[in-house]
């Protein structure tokens, strides 16, 4: 079963397009799904500036609270193009849990 | 090794692929494409002189062979471009650049690093635009890209045998080496055997499809540069 993966980007400028690494979502077609999301976010701070980190770090975990399923992640990566961006999905034959960590 | 996850690619001729493996590491991976194919030559000198680089202990990442799985491919359109099979690879090292050019020439690391890169480009007669530099701090300096040597990707029996004498062929390399390291790095070169460097060679595989004609000759190629260095 190949599976996929898609990693959250925070862009804070759409402009200079910019952008830094903050988490990844794995998955496969069978509906597994995992992810993996930064702890800490002074580096994202630094890059994004103070007053925009609130904002991107509750839609980063925003993405979680909705019922996720491969479809929904997939239109993600092409319809987010504001300040958090999914990138798109890239192939694996690894399985989901071990993608993710 | 077998190719379990695509990471990136890279824009040149080769185009390069960064896969993570089934050993949990990420590779440099140049494989077979049937659009190119050149490509089977080019991966040859890639893996035989990133061997050699190690023998003369230049700064060359880990060298392997990667099985890229059909199966990878048919999932990821990023590489659709490649064969299925063994392809040559090297240890991906983070935050490297090519576009940086020969510089942080006072550390010790990298003086020593220039000595055995000068020994392994005269030995494999590089054509060298630039060494890749680890972009982080320190700036270390990597060699990860050996399609260029022995002329390049279209190289033939014919062809090796035409290219000049072994020479300084990148001399900015020699105005920062450390002797010490450069002397070192000729005595590995004078070590090698001739059944050492067929075993090198050993390591191209019948699948890239490149005549056992041409591997002859470079390993004569190799055999008679090691012998003049």
């Amino acid at each position: 079963m190949p599976s996929y993966y898609t990693i959250i980007q925070v862009v804070p400028d759409p402009l200079t397009d910019e952008r830094i690494n903050v988490g990844v979502i794995a998955f496969d077609d069978d509906g597994h799904i995992e992810h993996r999301v930064l702890n800490n976010w002074n580096r994202v701070k630094a890059f994004a500036g103070a007053a925009n980190v609130n904002p991107v770090t509750t839609s980063v975990h925003g993405i979680f609270d909705e019922a996720l399923t491969p479809d929904v992640i997939r239109s993600m990566t092409t319809e987010w193009r504001h300040s958090v961006q999914l990138t798109t999905p890239r192939g694996s034959l690894a399985n989901v849990k071990s993608l993710a960590a | 090794m077998t190719a379990e996850t695509f990471v990136r690619n890279w824009a040149s001729y080769s185009t390069p692929v960064a896969l993570r493996c089934d050993d949990g590491e990420t590779y440099v991976v140049k494989g077979l494409q049937p659009a190119k194919p050149a490509m089977a030559h080019a991966i040859v000198l890639e893996q035989v002189l990133a061997r050699l680089g190690r023998i003369v202990g230049a700064p060359v990442p880990e060298v392997v062979l990667v099985d890229v799985p059909q199966a990878l491919i048919d999932v990821e359109p990023e590489i659709a471009f490649m064969s299925a099979g063994l392809a040559h690879g090297l240890g991906l090292v983070d935050n490297c650049s090519d576009k940086i050019g020969i510089e942080a020439v006072t550390s010790d690391r990298n003086r020593q690093a220039y000595g055995r890169l000068a020994v392994l480009d005269g030995w494999g007669h590089a054509w060298r635009p630039a060494a890749d530099q680890d972009a982080g701090r320190g700036r270390g300096v990597w060699s990860v890209d050996h399609g260029l040597f022995a002329g390049g990707k279209n190289w033939t029996a014919a062809s090796l045998a035409g290219l000049p004498s072994p020479a300084a062929p990148f001399p900015d390399l020699f105005a920062h080496a450390d002797q010490d390291a450069l002397d070192d790095a000729l005595l590995k070169v004078h070590a090698v055997t001739d059944d050492a460097l067929a075993g090198v060679i050993g390591w191209v595989r019948p699948s890239w499809g490149v005549p056992t004609e041409d591997l002859v000759a470079l390993a004569k190629f190799l055999a008679g540069r090691r012998d003049t260095l």
